[in-house]
């Protein structure tokens, strides 16, 4: 026998798997599209891992999306599809008897949709998971770039209790997080209020399936007709998903007419050479840093300007 | 058993309506591998082998998968259909039968893995427009057609089928 015995466990209830964790600290396996392609062997094989490894796709703890009126917690196992919002995913979801009801659905921001709907394909979606993005640690992470925009946080749970850890402080480089031997990732945390509109925009060869180039997110809130909070975030621009603070200061308290016009222009100058020194894409076998860092900063101008219209829209 | 888990090598499938059972030869074996090597069922085909070109794609408990991605344990206790199953249904003749008429198949490597993707999607939207039948087998990859004709062929089944899916 070429490979070796995996025996992956299977536990039923999320406190087996905290007690399986801990005593073992088994990897644990949701959809396994990532570790699938990573371990994999020749044609008609099984993967080269070794256990211990823990399935927990089925985990019902973990399925769950929750919306408590502020902040909007999304299972670490909930397939990427509902979050996607691919044909029929949700509707079925919401009757499936799992505690994820329409409203929680409806609540998953524009922004982590969209993001999570350029991630794989249909059928990648069935399996992949968010929370399994989010441990892989890639920058080039769809949902990981939109999430760092939505300053969302991770839920860790050990036998010991749950801490939360804010994504940026849970990557801290390219794979590599604080995730303990002994924990799982059991949501992840969308703190409100939730933003009114937001920005996603994807830069691969394909359309489905591609791994990203250069990937840019965006996440606002208006009162009163003025941006009172404005994240931007670049994947794949650098060892771990780029926030630009000095950038976005240059938004808050803007309105729409200074987002067009003559001022425009000068505007998304300024946010792109406040954002560039964070910049810092490399080259890879997916593209150049020139052409990321060109691309990066030229997806600003298309931030702002989709932004306007937007306020312009609402008339806010 | 173990203290912690249980052993498993043994599961069960239900492939194509029919029950089975598989001894698995590795834990991690793949479902491909099952369901090509164990079952003997080849119209699911190994092309990339890392979930990028949707040869392999079947439905379990109803939703489209690559099957090169998921270990058989994890499809223990679940509904398979394989393109042998589509192809025995009134959903899987009229697709071939569209896909005939439109040449929508080449060299017919990707072929079964586009028409679980169409029955998926058909099974979702009956009637969907073009963008959404891109949209629907954007994971699958073809090499031949270009895939305008694999479009026209879903575009067609769509208009025939209505209430098959």
């Amino acid at each position: 026998m070429v490979n070796s015995v995996v025996n992956p466990f299977r536990p039923a209830t999320l406190s087996e798997a905290l007690e399986i964790r801990r005593k073992t600290g088994a990897l644990p396996f949701a959809g396994g599209t990532d570790l699938m392609v990573r371990y994999r062997a020749k044609n008609g094989l099984p993967p080269t891992m070794e256990g211990p490894l823990m399935f927990v796709d089925s985990l019902s703890e973990l399925r769950t999306v929750r919306f408590s009126g502020v902040s909007l917690d999304i299972g670490a196992s909930v397939p990427l599809a509902v979050v996607a919002d691919d044909p029929g995913e949700r509707t079925a979801y919401a009757a499936s008897g799992i505690p994820a009801d329409a409203a929680a659905l409806a609540a998953i921001p524009e922004l982590l949709r969209a993001a999570s709907a350029d991630l794989g394909a249909p059928a990648l979606r069935q399996r992949a998971t968010m929370a399994g993005n989010v441990a892989n640690a890639s920058p080039a992470g769809d949902t990981v770039a939109a999430l760092y925009a939505l300053d969302a946080a991770v839920v860790l749970t050990s036998t010991d209790g749950e801490r939360i850890v804010p994504i940026n402080k849970f990557i801290t480089g390219p794979g590599k997080t604080i995730l303990k031997a002994d924990e799982l990732i059991t949501a992840i945390r969308i703190p409100g209020p939730l933003p009114v509109w937001g920005y996603w925009r994807k830069v691969g060869t394909r359309r489905a399936n591609a791994l990203t180039k250069v990937s840019a997110a965006s996440s606002v809130r208006v009162e009163a007709g003025r941006i009172t909070g404005f994240a931007l975030a670049f994947g794949a621009v650098g060892p771990i998903v780029v926030r630009s603070p000095d950038a976005e200061a240059l938004l808050i308290g803007k309105s729409a007419a200074d987002l067009e016009g003559s001022g425009a222009a000068e505007l998304v100058r300024a946010v792109a050479d406040a954002a560039a020194p964070g910049i810092t894409p490399i080259d890879d076998q997916r593209s150049t840093a020139r052409y990321r860092k060109t691309v990066a900063l030229n997806l600003i101008g298309e931030v702002i300007s989709s932004l306007a219209s937007h306020l312009k829209e609402n008339n806010t | 058993m173990s203290a912690l888990g249980t052993t498993v090598t043994a599961i069960r499938l239900t492939v194509n309506g029919r029950p089975r059972e598989v001894n698995l030869s590795h834990d991690m074996r793949r479902l491909l591998d099952v369901l090509r090597i164990d079952l003997g069922l080849t119209g699911t085909k190994e092309g990339c082998g890392e979930g990028e070109c949707g040869a392999c794609s079947v439905l379990l408990d109803g939703k489209l998968v690559n099957s090169c991605l998921v270990p058989a344990l994890q499809a223990d206790g679940s509904e398979i259909i394989t393109p042998e199953g589509l192809a025995e249904s009134k959903a899987g003749k009229l697709l071939a039968e569209c896909f005939t008429e439109c040449h929508g198949a080449q060299c017919g490597f990707c072929t079964p893995g586009m028409m679980m993707a169409s029955a998926a999607l058909l099974r979702q939207n009956p009637d969907p427009d073009e963008q959404a039948i891109r949209e629907g087998l954007a994971g699958n990859l073809c090499r031949c057609t270009g895939y305008d004709m694999i479009i026209d062929a879903v575009l067609m089944a769509a208009g025939k089928g209505r209430d098959i899916w």
